[in-house]
């Protein structure tokens, strides 16, 4: 193809656009869905919800009533809050470990695409990492430590930064061929600058919608340690804990597993739709990848 | 009209198809209308954007979906091809209209052999047997001149040369001795010796089969090269046809003679220039070896640089030439420290007030879409450097402001993207962030090959009058001779990494001593008619 004339500097104006990407309906649904979550963790005191921790042994196994909503569990502890506080749980454990996995994905990816001799040596450890089966690495931190939020992040998170790191150095490799590093190079910009200020920047958009996934597989694989007992401590009012607890209650008592799950599945339905949504608007590319 | 005018093998009349979505204007090609008779060359000639690839491409019905259906009528044979279905059009693609497209390694599938996607062409149209068409496959390539056809029947596109490459998709567009060949820029993406066999070729085989043939390209020189008449197109409209002679020679439109007064010419420009400045930087027997392969494969080496050696004074211009593979690229790269040469040096003058060597030697890159970071405004670009030598922002973005307008832009688009610019703005914003660094040295690697003719004169223009003002020792690497004499006082030709001929640009393009240079010289398109007489 010939390329038609591209505008020239005169007919385009510097004015703010909306992203495209916030027009994509399932990145609407799917954001409003995330928001509706994040705001109900946010304001869970907020929302009538009484402390979820608090054990009232007379109240056991209590159908819903007015005090609470959706009656109460094994301890006598409120369903309904329970689940509300749970969200605060996933949300942080799938903040945390999307976080730390990009972190640490960006700074090995951008130093292994770049530097050459490091890649083969680095990129072999990742490899490994790969692995490595998350259930299995959990529940030997687990036996190792003690059951806690910071473990169960950690072992949900090093599975994770190898994929970080495989995509962010496949874009580093691409670019970095790019003429305007070159530039970059000849005008004197020392290495930590090009990848920073450079090459970075494309890595951005598969980033995000890889942060998403990684956040609602976290967040699925949380409530599954903490069903199989070697997640979060049973205290912590989590949606995986709860499942777990109501299972044996399940038959006369089927309230007790519905409202975590329906708000395990809603959560993990908007960060997928939204991450969906996030694919098909910026980094088309990443969905053959996947 | 003349009496006695061979019925036209394709005629396009009164074509018409909007562009989509809200450009610059109303149609891509806005109501074109020209024919092609059998025997006859027809060139569509047009810079970037004037609507010749897409007139092309509705002829095959091979429109982009963007676009929509187009109006007016296209006749093959005097039968209208606009309302034809997709497997009419199928069964002409082939048999009625080859086609052949600019970019000869993706046209092509690298993971089928060359002779196969030869036969598919057979299998798709005819029903012959398995010999009959492997004969006819090889006879195609036998009369393309591909060396060894029974070879290279089973060779992969990346196993053969750009060249032959080319010869195979000819092959496959005209083995079924259609009556059109359409040819997309064939040329463009080759060097000047193989384009010179590549258009003889196709000029051969066009009087032997007395086909029509439909030639789009940008070059005027080509133009004077193969075709019995042009058309010269302008923002989707034909602003001049007529036979070729007539409308070189004796235009009447404004842009045709724009378009081939800037086609520059084979006449050195510089002849007169006298050149005593110091010398800038001195180059010593560099060479560049690339090693490939590792600890489970042969390793296999490459010399791509086999001890150049150069001196450029300032105000000076010195040109390479060379093909693509002969190292010169690799030359510019190893200078500017790019890339690490293998043995030899890069010695500059003795510098003043200890400016480092980023600050001495500045770059110009070829493509001008790719060399400005896209996510950077062009005034964070040309500061960048300045910036890296300790310059403050404020200083640094008015002395920004001023070199654009040096380059002939606005100072205030310094605030815009690349993309807001076209590809000769670009080149100039290129050229303005190399001028932030007040270098000494400019390294211009085919700064203006991806450029119209028309901005090409330009572009090489700023470049002459930067070098005046600032005093510069330019080393401007390209592939084109007609460029290279426009601007050059001394030539250096390379070939397959070595210096072949060096010496002032009269004496080489007046005497060439060594082979390559003749055959280059003597590959130059339309350049009979340009040369100065002996």
């Amino acid at each position: 193809m010939n390329g038609l004339a591209s505008p020239t500097a005169t007919s385009v104006s510097a004015k703010p656009r909306i992203p495209a990407f916030l027009l994509n309906p399932s990145v609407l649904v799917g954001g409003l869905l995330v928001a509706a979550i994040v705001l109900m963790a946010a304001a869970a005191p907020l929302v009538g919800t009484v402390d979820p921790t608090r054990i009232d042994p007379a109240m056991r196994l209590k159908p819903p009533s007015e005090l609470a909503w959706f009656g109460t569990d094994l301890f006598g502890r409120d369903v309904y809050s329970r689940a509300v506080y749970g969200a605060r749980s996933s949300i942080f454990i799938g903040l945390c470990v999307a976080t730390t996995a990009l972190l640490t994905g960006i700074t090995i990816g951008l130093v292994t695409g770049y530097f050459r001799w490091v890649d083969a040596i680095v990129m072999r450890i990742m490899d490994g990492l790969m692995a490595i089966p998350t259930f299995l690495l959990a529940i030997a931190l687990v036996s190792l430590t003690r059951a806690s939020i910071a473990t169960v992040v950690v072992a949900l998170t090093i599975p994770e930064i190898p994929r970080v790191v495989r995509l962010v150095r496949s874009v580093v490799l691409t670019v970095r061929e790019e003429p305007f590093v070159e530039a970059a190079i000849s005008v004197g910009t020392s290495t930590p600058k090009i990848l920073l200020r450079h090459i970075l920047p494309s890595t951005y958009a598969p980033l995000m919608v890889l942060g998403t996934y990684i956040c609602a597989s976290a967040i699925l694989i949380e409530a599954g340690l903490s069903f199989l007992g070697t997640g979060l401590p049973p205290e912590i009012p989590s949606w995986g804990n709860m499942i777990s607890e109501g299972r044996t209650f399940f038959q006369v008592a089927p309230r007790l597993v519905f409202l975590p799950s329906f708000f395990l599945a809603l959560t993990v339905l908007g960060i997928n739709l939204l991450g969906d949504g996030l694919r098909d608007t910026l980094d088309p590319r990443i969905a053959k990848r996947m | 009209m003349l009496m006695k005018m061979p019925p036209p093998v394709i005629e396009v009349q009164d074509l018409a198809i909007s562009l989509p979505g809200g450009g610059d204007r109303g149609f891509a090609v806005d109501h074109v209308s020209f024919s092609v008779a059998a025997g006859e060359i027809v060139c569509v000639v047009g810079e970037s954007g004037s609507g010749k690839s897409v007139t092309a491409q509705s002829i095959m019905g091979l429109l982009p979906k963007v676009f929509p259906k187009p109006a007016g009528r296209i006749l093959f044979e005097g039968k209208d091809i606009t309302a034809a279905t997709p497997s009419e059009m199928r069964d002409l693609r082939g048999r009625g209209i080859g086609m052949i497209f600019q970019e000869p390694m993706t046209a092509l599938n690298p993971v089928q052999a060359v002779g196969k996607q030869i036969d598919e062409v057979l299998r798709t149209h005819l029903s012959l047997s398995r010999t009959e068409r492997f004969a006819r496959v090889i006879a195609a390539m036998t009369e393309v001149r591909l060396p060894d056809p029974e070879g290279m029947y089973h060779a992969f596109p990346h196993q053969l040369s750009g060249g032959q490459r080319q010869r195979v998709l000819i092959a496959a567009a005209l083995i079924l001795q259609p009556r059109l060949l359409i040819a997309d820029e064939p040329t463009t993406a080759l060097d000047v010796t193989t384009q010179a066999q590549i258009l003889s070729q196709i000029r051969d085989l066009q009087r032997e089969r007395g086909m029509g043939v439909l030639f789009i390209t940008h070059d005027i020189g080509v133009v004077r090269e193969i075709a019995d008449r042009v058309v010269v197109m302008k923002a989707g409209k034909v602003v001049e046809h007529g036979p070729t002679v007539q409308v070189l020679d004796a235009p009447t439109s404004d842009y045709t003679r724009m378009l081939i007064a800037s086609v520059p010419t084979l006449e050195p420009k510089r002849s007169g220039h006298v050149v005593n400045g110091d010398v800038a930087v001195k180059v010593d027997t560099l060479t560049k070896t690339y090693h490939s392969g590792g600890i489970f494969r042969d390793r296999r080496t490459v010399h791509a640089l086999q001890g150049a050696s150069l001196s450029v004074r300032r105000g000076e211009t010195l040109g390479i030439i060379g093909e693509s593979g002969s190292g010169k690229s690799t030359l510019a790269r190893c200078i500017t420290q790019l890339i690490e040469p293998s043995s030899g040096s890069v010695t500059l003058a003795a510098a003043k007030n200890g400016r480092a060597f980023r600050q001495r030697i500045q770059m110009v890159f070829q493509d001008p879409y790719r060399s400005l970071n896209p996510r950077r405004t062009v005034g964070q670009s040309i500061i960048e450097g300045p910036m890296n030598f300790g310059q403050s922002k404020a200083e640094a973005l008015e002395r920004a402001r001023e070199l654009m307008k040096l380059v002939g832009l606005e100072p205030h688009a310094v605030d815009r993207f690349p993309h807001q610019f076209s590809g000769g703005q670009r080149q100039r914003i290129s050229i303005a962030r190399a001028l932030a660094m007040e270098p000494d040295i400019l390294v211009a690697d085919e700064a203006v090959s991806a450029l119209d003719v028309s901005v090409q004169a330009q572009v090489l223009r700023l470049i002459d009058d930067i070098q005046k003002r600032f005093d510069l020792a330019i080393l401007f690497i390209t592939h084109d001779l007609r460029v290279a004499a426009q601007i050059c006082d001394r030539l250096i030709v390379m070939h397959r990494g070595e210096v072949v001929e060096q010496g002032p640009v009269s004496s080489i393009f007046a005497a060439p001593v060594h082979q390559y240079t003749r055959e280059l010289l003597a590959s130059i398109p339309g350049r009979a008619e340009h040369m100065v007489p002996a």
